[in-house]
């Protein structure tokens, strides 16, 4: 059975983004969140910054398209089902993955921030937040000027 | 201002200690004394009677018995001559010789020969042919006094120590009976809300001090998941809210940063609608629980007829295609506000067409004095673990999260408030007609 979430939305979103610099690709990002509107923007906004992007919607969907795609930064909703991102990120680590993790969390107490951070996140972003900041934590962690 | 500072318990103790000490001394004392009293004055007054029994003896020409040094005795005629010893002066007044004459006569008085303090006895001992024979003996009660005013002295040295010791047990067995008491009331001062999961030293044992600890500790347990449910209200609602609100500010800026492109725009901008609206229920749904917790949502005297207001929701309430919804049953006239009728038959069903696979069954009749409403659906059921917080806020499965049209988890904690409040019961349960998830809401039938 195909994983709807598991598909490449960076041409699609280039689309909606004219003038961006879509020639040049950055890197490939993994967006994993099962609300599909936020990751929707997620990739609209990563794409116009010049990143592929494939999606997922839940941990396991997660654990596969990081073996599958093998992306440089995963970005990780911490509430979805199937393994929580915070528990992807553990087993990632854990299985030696060393690609960045950025966490995006309606719950970002300074509590969830340290559990994030526990588990091998680089960088937390607690939702809501400036569009800008996803694509500058991205362009950091992957040394992307 | 001087503000008096109420003593301690262990303080109030052993000054009840103390003053149940001088009562019990003071009545203990009051009886020795007397006791003490009457045994001296007793043994006086039979050394008194051996004499003048030893006058008679000897008036009758036995032999007398030697008697005590500190016994002065007489013998006088009933004119008061004193006939031994001879050329004494006489201890009777004629008045106690006068009683004398007749029987027995014991006095304490002054007697110049003997002291301040003295007792005579006296009596008839003999009689000649003319006159009777008086026998007298007299002694000093001064020993009795001496041995009064050295108990008292004894006691006035020996009771105060008796009593300080007395408190200061007291005080100490206080000390350290409420010793646990103690080391509970340190420990209670350190917990806060936010440490709720500290817990009061339990004193061992099974007194009422360690039953005090058990009761505490079971209170604080209590206190921890009530607020460790409250917790979790504010984390799951503030993330319920962020949710959308992250949404539409990324739709928004989205539009802001691509206003060149009008489908892009469009398409932000009815995103960022769908995420107004969202926020709008999550408003609504969030309040009524509120209300609920806060004892507003108050029953009127309106009715509703339960199988109208079935079927007009039906009618109103979008739903996904391909499932097919059938209502059955009665008319039934429940006690409840249609509005809150109708909130509870729409949640059901917009519940039942998440997880419907074809077809949803709404079924209403009467079950004693409820009208009972059924909504039943051939999806897959509640997940075990989640059906015993079916009506918990919050409560999903995991399917449920990111569900477009809201799925929030208060749907059904919704129905429960409002079904609750109308006096109802609510169950959830797989047992329903389809093989799925079916939800029970009962409401008191209407008075008739």
């Amino acid at each position: 059975m195909p994983h709807p979430g598991l598909t490449c939305k960076a041409d699609d979103a280039a689309m909606h983004s004219p003038g961006s610099d879509t020639d040049s690709r950055r890197g490939l990002v993994l967006v994993v969140d099962d609300d599909a509107k936020f990751a929707g923007i997620a990739v609209r906004v990563l794409a116009r910054a010049g990143y592929e992007c494939v999606t997922g919607e839940s941990g396991d969907e997660a654990m596969r398209a990081v073996r599958e795609h093998g992306p440089d930064a995963v970005v990780l909703d911490v509430m979805i089902p199937y393994l929580s991102g915070i528990d992807v990120c553990r087993r990632l680590r854990a299985d030696g993955w060393g690609g960045a993790v950025i966490i995006v969390s309606a719950r970002s107490s300074p509590a969830d921030r340290a559990t994030a951070a526990s588990a091998g996140a680089d960088t937390f972003l607690g939702k809501p937040f400036p569009l800008s900041e996803l694509v500058s934590a991205v362009d950091t962690l992957l040394g992307r000027p | 201002m001087l503000v008096s500072r109420p003593l301690s318990l262990r303080a109030r103790l052993a000054v009840l200690a103390a003053a149940w000490a001088i009562v019990g001394l003071g009545v203990a004392t009051l009886l020795l004394y007397r006791n003490l009293s009457g045994e001296l004055s007793t043994a006086i007054t039979d050394e008194l009677a051996v004499r003048v029994d030893n006058l008679a003896a000897g008036l009758n020409g036995s032999a007398m018995e030697a008697g005590s040094a500190l016994v002065t005795a007489q013998t006088v005629d009933e004119h008061g001559d004193v006939l031994s010893p001879t050329g004494a002066d006489p201890l009777l007044t004629s008045h106690e010789l006068a009683r004398a004459v007749r029987g027995q006569v014991i006095v304490d008085r002054a007697i110049p020969s003997i002291g301040q303090q003295a007792r005579l006895l006296a009596r008839p001992i003999g009689r000649t042919d003319q006159e009777v024979i008086v026998g007298v003996a007299a002694a000093s009660t001064a020993p009795i006094e001496r041995e009064r005013d050295r108990l008292i002295l004894v006691l006035a040295i020996a009771g105060p120590a008796l009593i300080a010791v007395v408190a200061a047990a007291a005080w100490l067995l206080a000390r350290a009976a409420l010793a646990p008491v103690r080391q509970m009331a340190a420990e209670a001062a350190t917990i806060s809300a936010a440490r709720t999961e500290r817990r009061l030293p339990q004193p061992a044992g099974d007194d009422e001090i360690a039953e005090l600890g058990r009761t505490l500790n079971a209170m604080l347990e209590r206190i921890e998941a009530t607020l460790e449910h409250e917790r979790a209200f504010i984390d799951d609602a503030a993330h319920e809210l962020r949710s959308p609100l992250a949404v539409l500010r990324g739709e928004l800026e989205l539009a802001a940063h691509e206003p060149g492109d009008r489908h892009a725009v469009a398409q932000s901008l009815a995103s960022a609608l769908e995420e107004a609206d969202r926020l709008t229920r999550l408003t609504e749904d969030l309040l009524t629980l509120a209300r609920a917790d806060a004892g507003q949502l108050i029953p009127g005297e309106t009715i509703t007829e339960l199988l109208a207001a079935a079927r007009q929701e039906i009618r109103h309430l979008p739903h996904r295609d391909e499932v097919t919804i059938e209502i059955r049953g009665e008319p039934v006239v429940v006690r409840g506000d249609p509005e809150w009728v109708g909130h509870i038959v729409s949640n059901l069903l917009a519940n039942a067409d998440r997880y419907a696979k074809s077809r949803i069954m709404v079924t209403v009749g009467s079950a004693g004095e409820y009208g009972r409403l059924v909504v039943a659906d051939d999806g897959p059921g509640f997940p075990a673990p989640l059906l015993s917080r079916a009506f918990d806020r919050f409560s999903r499965g995991e399917d449920a999260r990111g569900y477009p049209g809201g799925g929030a988890g208060l749907g059904l904690a919704i129905v429960a408030s409002l079904a609750r409040a109308a006096g109802g019961r609510v169950t959830a349960g797989n047992s329903g007609s389809l093989g799925g998830g079916c939800v029970q809401v009962e409401i008191p039938l209407a008075r008739r």
